[in-house]
């Protein structure tokens, strides 16, 4: 009958149009864990273009835990980047999104189209540029300081800022990322409140402590928290700008993964590795998500 | 044209019962309102009927034929939404047609029934147009047409007048009962406003709660309301209520409650329900606005209400008053001279309740008594 | 009214902007000008020197570049990745929210899907490496299309999910009504009116794959080896050769630039609407 066969294909096209999203999920990176479970118990050699591994326990995480004391500066660095950028980038994006909140039309189309800039050119252009701008001897920062005095401080290569250019040069990558959602969080906001608010505060500082800072929990919450956990992702940069030197001042997990894995070619550690982060990062993301909904809730109680 | 039947047909999401159980007939060439309140599952079972929600229990036939699990694409029902969800990307005439392309039919037939459609609904020199460019009544119209075209089995509509304005309203009402005697139409049309129900229908069926209280004629449910609820929800200003008791008198009841009222009956009524009152059961007393008349002076066959408030209608004026706590409204003849001897605020005027034209409900069921006596 | 105070932040606020703003657009004029010069003027630090083209030239046309081929691989694998991935998640994000699928997959797929988002994508990279070798896929353009689309994936299904939202279930009803089976209310409904949503979807899918280094520089090989990679690889080479790596850099911002100018209102609503979900 032919009501059937719409019935039958409708039902086809639900589970089909699903398949293809679940299925590259499933096979690219539910499998990949597995595999990853798999590698790192093992010891993997190549032969002929393939990798062949044989069981071994826990002697990978076992050598992740005692020998690798790079991947450990890596994590160490990685959270310091963390945290140290995150900060000034919420500060600035936060302070610079009031500032410019009353733009009007052209200044507005202007200033995004510039801060979008950094957001979608490739990092890697990033890394490239800012290497160039830092460069010792020749680098346009250094330039600049010269005419003032300042005598040339070698950015990248003196271990002890090495690490501060990086969250440096990640801060003028992320501001304007954060600068943009708070500046459409600001605007969606019922402007009459402050209207209203006019009439009770009596300075801008107790306008911004007692009605726009609460009335702007939920988005800082959201952006802090998805530029917090989007910041262990940090590898580009690093890779061009100082390949994680000097010495181990630069490292950050990702790049400990890249060169474990395919510069030293131990797929075993490597994978150890891997997991050990994935499993790490995916914790903090449950975490913070957790987190970020209960301070909602409270918050929406609290104004409503 | 089609018959449509409902057999114990059930509605419910998860532990949330909306409609619990409904049987209904509806003929071919009938136009049915279903009206209710808010909220009471019109829409669900149209809906249902439509197939575009699934059904807990139960069956919809269509020519006798079942229905319940056909998908929407197959039922060859054309439905008018209350947002009338006209394709923006489409113009005028590809709305219309769409349904029509979407069964392969023949272009020159398809060009045909559009252009009728145009025709009927007035919407020539508009075939261009994107919906984003038509008026509230013209999109209303093209909504229409797209129905039109498919010269479908049945008609739903879901309250597809509410965004309009009071006086298109009106007139779009006319139109689709028209329309729908013209192609000789099976129509069941939702709506929450009894006066388009009261207009448009050949049979109402009233829900609440996702049951029906009763389902007839307008005039049936005007006149013989089966229940209380039905006897409250039709009518504008509703019918006046009194709670009490009922005693047999001279010529009539008397009603001993919230307020002391004389209720004239003829004999056969008195007859009927004189052994319904005898157990001095609770009841209550339904009267409609239109169903006072006012007396020069006061008796024992009279009410006085104390005048709180008049609406002046033209043809027709209100009077409103307190009695007990208890709003009261009267319908007042007004004649050619105007306002002048009409009560005034402040005073009190007598009433009396027209012979036989008082309703008793049973205070628990709310079954109207005298119906079911037969009186 | 405007109080004197408010003006006086107002400019202040504005000259924080324009200051920030300014502080983006120098290294971009610094780079764009250094790929005007000659490798000798960039090391001795001159400001100004007589423009030339040679690192163009170098790049694009010389025997031992490869960078135009790199970019026509980043452009290859940035469209063909960006069309399959909206169109696998245009049909996952109707069906999400207008065809009432379990819940539990609907919560499985996108839930993953989130977290997947935000994983560091270097912790994937070696298991695809090791899984794409031994299916002998290693350094093809199958492997980096596919992982790119999986990449691009979870975002552009939120923002399909997003866009969707907006049109209204009775529209899919009236299709429904009107005879279209689910397959023809995507098709004639679903699509046509989304393509604002897609080109917003899809210009940041692009801009994703475009961009990648993550993947590209660990899945490719000589022949498939994208822009980002090859600028990559002026670093490392023993003599850096910074006119050339800053011509490459100007180059790899073009697309950038162009959406921007282009596209920016949609560029906009898809980062916004991406980070808020
Ligand atoms: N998807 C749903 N889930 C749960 N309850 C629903 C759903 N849809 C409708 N309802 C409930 O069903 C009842 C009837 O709704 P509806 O048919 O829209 O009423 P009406 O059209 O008469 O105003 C309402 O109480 C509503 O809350
Ligand atoms: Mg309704």
């Amino acid at each position: 009958m032919a009501t059937n066969s719409t019935r039958r294909r409708n039902a086809l096209w639900r589970i089909g149009s699903l398949l293809p999203a679940s299925l590259l999920l499933v096979a690219l990176s539910i499998y990949p864990v597995f595999n990853l479970v798999g590698l790192s118990l093992s010891d993997v050699e190549w032969i002929d273009g393939r990798a062949h591994s044989e069981f071994i326990g826990f002697a990978n995480f076992d050598q992740l835990f005692r020998h690798e004391t790079v991947y450990w500066a890596g994590v160490r660095n990685t959270i310091i980047f963390a945290i140290c950028a995150v900060t000034a980038q919420m500060i600035f994006g936060f302070s610079m999104a009031l500032a410019a909140r009353r733009a009007s039309g052209v200044t507005r189309a202007v200033l995004t189209a510039v801060f979008l800039l950094p957001i979608v050119m490739p990092p890697i252009v990033i890394g490239a540029m800012w290497r160039l701008l830092l460069g010792r001897d020749f680098g346009a920062v250094n330039t600049l300081l010269g005419y003032v005095g300042i005598g040339p401080i070698d950015f990248l290569g003196n271990p002890d800022i090495a690490l501060a250019s990086v969250i440096l040069v990640d801060i003028w990558h992320w501001t304007p990322f954060v600068f943009l959602l708070m500046l459409t969080g600001l605007e969606s906001l019922d402007q009459e409140v402050f209207e209203a608010a006019k009439f009770d505060v009596r300075s801008p500082w107790q306008e911004l402590r007692y009605v726009t800072i609460p009335l702007m929990v939920p988005t800082i919450l959201i952006t802090l928290g998805l530029r917090l956990v989007l910041s262990f992702k940090v590898f580009d940069e690093v890779y061009l700008l100082t390949g994680g030197g000097p010495g181990t001042s630069t490292e950050v997990i990702n790049f400990s993964i890249y060169r474990t894995f395919f510069a030293q070619d131990r797929l075993g550690v490597g994978s150890a590795m891997s997991l050990l982060t994935l499993v790490a990062v995916a914790v903090l993301i449950v975490v913070v998500n957790l987190w970020i909904r209960k301070r909602r809730s409270k918050s929406q109680e609290a104004t409503s | 044209m089609a018959q449509l039947t409902l057999e114990k047909v059930r509605k419910a999401y998860g532990d949330a019962v909306v409609i619990p159980e409904i049987d209904l007939d509806i003929r071919s060439g009938e136009f049915v309102c279903l009206v209710g309140p808010s909220g009471s599952g019109k829409s669900t079972l149209l809906r249902m009927i439509a197939g575009l929600e699934g059904i807990t229990r139960g069956t919809v036939r269509v020519d006798g034929e079942d229905m319940t699990d056909v998908d929407p694409s197959d039922r060859d029902m054309g439905m008018v939404f209350q947002s009338y969800a006209l394709y923006p990307h489409m113009t005028v005439r590809d709305n219309m047609s769409f349904a029509l392309r979407m069964r392969k039919e023949d272009p020159k037939l398809i060009e045909e029934r559009v252009a009728e459609a145009v025709e009927m609904l007035d919407l020539k020199g508009l075939e261009d147009r994107k919906p984003a460019a038509l008026s509230g009544g013209q999109r209303q119209r093209v909504a229409m047409g797209r129905c039109i075209v498919r010269k479908p089995k049945l008609f739903l509509f879901d309250e597809p007048l509410s965004n309009l304005d009071a006086k298109l309203r009106t007139a779009t009402r006319h139109q689709i009962r028209h329309l729908h005697d013209r192609l000789g139409a099976t129509s069941i049309f939702v709506t929450h406003d009894q006066v388009e129900a009261m207009t448009m229908a050949d049979r109402i069926a009233l829900l609440n709660f996702g049951e029906i209280m009763q389902i007839g004629t307008p005039q049936e449910l005007y006149l013989q309301p089966q229940n209380r609820f039905t006897a409250g929800f039709l009518g504008s200003p509703e019918m006046n209520f009194f709670e009490g008791t009922v005693s047999v008198g001279e010529g009539g009841f008397v009603l001993n409650g919230t307020a002391s009222l004389f209720l004239p009956a003829s004999a056969g009524r008195l007859a009927a329900l004189r052994e319904v009152v005898g157990t001095g059961r609770k009841v209550e007393i339904g009267v409609r606005p239109e169903h006072f008349d006012l007396a020069a002076e006061a008796g024992a066959d009279t009410m006085s209400l104390p005048v709180a408030g008049l609406e002046w209608l033209g043809h027709e004026a209100f009077v409103f008053g307190h009695v007990d706590g208890r709003e009261i409204g009267v319908r007042v003849a007004t004649d050619a001279s105007g306002a002048s001897d009409l009560p005034k605020p402040g005073s009190p005027v007598q009433l009396r309740v027209v012979e036989d034209s008082w309703h008793m409900f049973d205070a628990t069921s709310g079954d109207n008594l005298v119906v079911k006596s037969g009186a | 009214m405007i109080s004197r105070t408010t003006r006086k932040n107002l400019l202040g606020g504005h000259l924080v902007a324009w200051g920030y703003a300014l502080i983006i657009i120098g290294p971009m004029f610094w780079i764009l000008s250094n790929s005007f010069k000659r490798q000798i003027d960039i090391l001795m630090g001159n400001t100004f020197s007589t423009p030339i083209l040679t690192n163009y030239e170098t790049l694009l046309f010389s025997r031992q570049s490869d960078f135009l081929m790199n970019l026509w691989n980043s452009a290859m694998i940035g469209v063909v990745s960006t069309v399959i991935v909206l169109v696998i998640a245009t049909l996952a994000a109707f069906t999400i929210i207008r065809l009432e699928p379990p819940k539990w997959a609907t919560a499985l797929l996108l839930g993953w899907a989130l977290v997947f988002h935000m994983l560091p994508t270097l912790t994937f990279v070696g298991s695809w490496y090791v899984m794409f070798s031994n299916m002998g896929l290693h350094g093809t353009y199958t492997a980096l299309i596919l992982t790119h689309v999986l990449h691009a994936l979870p975002q552009t299904m939120f923002l399909m999910v997003g866009f969707l939202l907006n049109i209204p279930r009775e529209l899919i009803q009236a299709a429904r009504m009107d005879g279209c089976s689910y397959g023809q209310v995507f098709r004639r409904i679903v699509v046509p009116l989304s393509f604002g949503g897609m080109a917003a979807a899809g210009a940041l899918a692009f801009i994703q794959s475009w961009s990648d280094f993550a993947i590209s520089l660990n899945l490719s090989d000589q022949d498939t080896m994208t822009a980002p990679v090859a600028i990559a690889t002026f670093a490392q080479e023993h003599q850096i050769r910074y006119g050339e790596m800053a011509a490459a850099s100007v180059m790899s911002m073009i697309p950038a630039l162009i959406l921007i100018l282009l596209g920016q209102r949609y560029v906009v609503r898809g980062l916004m609407a991406g980070a808020v979900k």
